[in-house]
């Protein structure tokens, strides 16, 4: 027992400060009738390792999945993606016509002014919950 | 003396030339042309019905989450830029994906929208058409994801004068500004 506690305090004080910080989660309101929709924010990788993030989960859609909007020759594509990869002292953004996350089949209807908590997580073993409000898009 | 003024005559010429050149080099080459599909309300239409209005057509697909609703978006605000004018645009959404993009599809999808927008959709062969006539291009692959198969469209706004004349084509990085100025020197 003593053992084990001090394993775990051992492990406790041996693994590094959170690096990757999440600010301006956002989830895109759905166009009207539509059960998917897609979440945005920017991924700040503070430490001095790469850091993935492999997973965005949230209990508001039956299926997340990671989704990348590509070019090529003009045309816009957009495919699924494992993970994307923060770079030591970088960040990525999650944005329209970029990354984003891809809530499908949407549990209940979700409108502007609702949130949704999304559950991240990243290659160093941590995960993160951030709470994202519902919003309209917004014309560029 | 003679040079100088034949460098300023030329420089004129220049000028005016880069002004209004006869064909837009972001649509030479393209037919573009008169064509026919079902629109949203399952009504058969042309684009020469709506003769007299400019069109912004463009291509997408209702099950698009991203590209597509930030496309009718900024569509959205460039009708608030134009103001008193935004009555004499029309938007055309030709959709590139027929099987799931029946009229009620696109009817639904584009009411969300604040916008004077005609969803266009028919037949595989219509569509590919319209598509070839306007450069347009599209590919869907089947994909391991649960939002269904990978459309990939091209995403330019192409502008078509109130004589049906295909006059300008607009990258997606064009920003609503830059559109309507593009709508109003088609005026």
């Amino acid at each position: 027992m003593r053992i084990a506690c001090a394993s775990l305090l051992a492990l406790a004080t041996t693994l590094p400060p959170i690096a990757v910080q999440v600010r301006d989660p956002w989830v895109a309101e759905p166009v009207a009738g539509r059960r998917a929709t897609a979440a945005y924010f920017v991924l700040e990788n503070r430490g001095s390792d790469e850091v993935r993030l492999t997973r965005c989960e949230t209990a508001a859609a039956e299926v997340t999945e990671i989704h990348r909007v590509t070019e090529r020759g003009g045309m816009m594509s957009m495919g699924r993606v494992d993970q994307v990869a923060v770079p030591a002292r970088g960040r990525v953004s999650f944005e329209p016509g970029g990354y984003h996350v891809m809530l499908i089949d949407l549990r209940k209807p979700l409108a502007a002014g609702d949130r949704v908590a999304l559950r991240l997580a990243f290659s160093d073993g941590r995960e993160l919950v951030v709470d994202a409000p519902v919003r309209r898009r917004e014309a560029r | 003396m003679g040079l100088r003024r034949f460098r300023v005559a030329f420089t004129g010429a220049f000028l005016v030339a880069a002004c209004r050149p006869a064909v837009d080099p972001s649509v030479a080459g393209l037919r573009g042309g008169d064509f026919t599909l079902t629109s949203h309300e399952g009504k058969r239409v042309r684009l020469s019905d709506s003769r007299g209005y400019v069109r912004i057509l463009f291509f997408g697909f209702a099950s698009c989450p991203d590209v597509c609703p930030t496309t009718l978006t900024r569509l959205v605000r460039v009708r608030e830029l134009l103001g008193a004018d935004a009555g004499r645009m029309r938007v055309l959404f030709v959709s590139v994906d027929p099987d799931r993009d029946t009229p009620e599809a696109l009817r639904s999808y584009l009411a969300y929208f604040k916008l004077d927008v005609m969803g266009l959709t028919g037949t595989r062969a219509e569509i590919d058409r319209v598509v070839e006539a306007y450069g347009a291009s599209y590919e869907i692959e089947p994909s391991g994801s649960a939002a269904g198969p990978n459309v990939g469209h091209t995403t330019e706004l192409l502008v078509i004068g109130p004589d049906d004349r295909l006059v300008t084509s607009l990258s997606q990085g064009e920003n609503a500004e830059e559109v309507a100025a593009a709508v109003r020197r088609a005026l």
